[in-house]
């Protein structure tokens, strides 16, 4: 307003704050994500598939001091956590109670807990959970410009990758 | 004689919200509900709307009239929201999350709906509307076209099943009443959600604090008279860009407080009537395009929440249809606006009226003394 070219040393200074303030921004953002980021652990209480270990006949599994969760030997269940370092008191059949603690990769939402090898200190015992491909709902395609009755034929089904002839 | 001029001055200064006090109080016995249950339900949407219609207040002080624009700053909110989700960010961390991501984004929202407001001085309301209008069509290409595509989205569970595009709806469990349940306590047969209200508490500390410095009597100086502010010295159009600015991030902030307490977001449309609740909310409360004070808010927000709970049973009873409540509520939002502005239109012509004739006056007994 008053005209004056602001000295070269203010304007750097001023850059260098607002610098700062954006680092502190990014630096908060990213502090928020560590301690908000959401898992699923998928307590799973079966025989390894190399057969390392065996299940354990009967069990029950407290993630973080919530509800316990009783799983038989074959059984999984889930359990939904916050941030990263997890607590998980496992009290096994004869009452005896162990506990242990589990560190969750920041990038993977659901992970797959194996609580016998857990138990029997047997690496690794927390891998990511890879689900099954199921096909996708079909309604919620933001097709909403469709006029067909309910009773009307579908529409065709995108053409399949090509299989290669039978033998 | 006297007495009944200021009977008539009230009556006229309070039109809107003794209409509605009538109607609501009416309304009550036909409903059938008790009054527990209408005092929770009103608890929890004064927790759920007030930040949004404080939100309103700024512009107001500024001389900007009700900011039909805060639309942005809601879809801002919105954005947040479904990146919070996409990165499954759970309980207040999930919202803080929310709320930092989409503040960049409400503040650049603030500021084009400030300067466009500028550009059509005497006209904000309508232009604010009509503005809102055009950012909910880039809101939609942004949402339904370039998250997935060009914005990365890796929560599978949100994005349409072509891959990309969010969604009709969200579930917003991980963050689902984190803050009205944070500090919950029970009053007898009322649950009442301490850590929003302590919130919302801050946000009226931090306007009454803001009336009071250099920025906030200049919005005040703006509002009073333009013209004469901007002989006096303070930057008119920058004061009103800084005042939409403010708006448009507390909007931001409201959407999502009125979003966690809901549960669930219409991706599309949930930002559609924010403003119009809002705004039906605060003039309901006894507010008017020039002047509002954080009591009409609350005021306000009780009165029209009130009404549309016992509206439907009300309309069920009385006419043997819900729905005849339902369209009630949407009959009294835009009726109570409507007749506001009418209100407001009618005073200052009257009150224009009586400076010209009081003018009259004065010049006639200047005339006489002569």
């Amino acid at each position: 307003m008053s005209g004056t070219v602001p000295d070269p040393k203010v304007k750097t200074r001023r850059l260098l704050v607002r610098l700062c303030l954006l680092a502190v921004y990014a630096g908060l953002i990213a502090l928020v994500f560590h301690l908000g980021k959401g898992h699923t652990l998928i307590l799973d209480n079966m025989d390894a598939q190399d057969g390392s270990v065996k299940a354990i006949e009967s069990l029950s599994v407290s993630v973080d001091g919530q509800e316990p969760l009783d799983l038989n030997a074959g059984e999984r269940d889930q359990a939904k956590v916050q941030g990263q370092g997890h607590r998980l008191e496992i009290t096994v059949k004869d009452g005896q109670k162990v506990e242990k603690r589990i560190t969750v990769p920041l990038s993977e939402d659901t992970l797959l807990v194996s609580l016998p090898r857990l138990l029997a200190g047997v690496q690794p015992a927390v891998t990511v959970f890879v689900p099954l491909e199921a096909p996708a709902p079909a309604e919620d395609q933001g097709n909403s410009n469709a006029f067909t009755s309910p009773s009307a034929p579908a529409e065709p089904e995108p053409a399949a990758p090509a299989k290669p002839p039978a033998p | 004689m006297s007495g009944k001029r200021t009977f008539g001055r009230f009556l006229r200064e309070n039109a809107v919200i003794l209409l509605f006090l009538i109607v609501t109080v009416l309304a009550i016995r036909p409903s059938g509900l008790s009054l527990v249950y209408i005092g929770q339900e009103m608890i929890t949407r004064l927790g759920r709307d007030s930040f949004l219609v404080l939100a309103l207040l700024l512009p107001i002080y500024a001389g900007m009239g009700l900011n039909f624009g805060m639309t942005l700053g809601a879809m801002a909110g919105q954005f947040g929201l479904i990146m919070a989700v996409n990165y499954n960010l759970l309980g207040v961390y999930g919202l803080v999350f929310a709320a930092l991501i989409s503040l960049p984004v409400s503040l650049l929202m603030g500021y084009i709906c400030g300067v466009v407001l500028n550009k059509a001085k005497g006209r904000e309301m309508v232009t604010g509307y009509i503005l809102a209008f055009f950012i909910n069509g880039v809101y939609q290409f942004v949402v339904l076209y370039l998250m997935g595509s060009v914005i990365p989205v890796r929560s599978r569970a949100i994005v349409l099943s072509r891959g990309y595009g969010i969604r009709n709806t969200l579930n917003l469990d991980g963050v689902r009443q984190t803050l009205d349940t944070m500090l919950a306590l029970r009053v007898g047969p009322f649950v009442l959600p301490i850590a929003t209200f302590l919130v919302i508490a801050a946000l009226c500390g931090f306007i009454i604090w803001f009336k009071k410095t250099k920025l906030g009597q200049d919005m005040r100086a703006v509002g009073h008279d333009m013209h004469v502010a901007e002989s006096a010295g303070v930057p008119v159009d920058r004061t009103r860009i800084i005042a939409i600015i403010i708006s448009t991030v507390l909007a931001t902030v409201g959407q999502i407080i009125f979003l966690q307490n809901m549960g669930n977001m219409a991706t599309y449309n949930a930002h559609d009537q924010t403003s119009f609740f809002a705004v039906a909310a605060i003039l309901v409360g006894g507010a008017s395009v020039k002047k509002a004070t954080i009591p009409n808010v609350f005021i306000g927000v009780c009165l029209l929440h009130v009404l549309f709970v016992v509206s439907p049973g009300a309309g069920q009873k009385l006419f043997g249809e819900a729905m005849i409540g339902e369209y009630f509520r949407q009959f009294i939002g835009y009726g109570v606006i409507a007749l506001s502005l009418v209100l407001y239109a009618w005073r200052s012509r009257r009150e224009a009226e009586r400076l010209r004739e009081g003018l009259r006056g004065g010049a006639a007994a200047e005339g006489g003394g002569k």
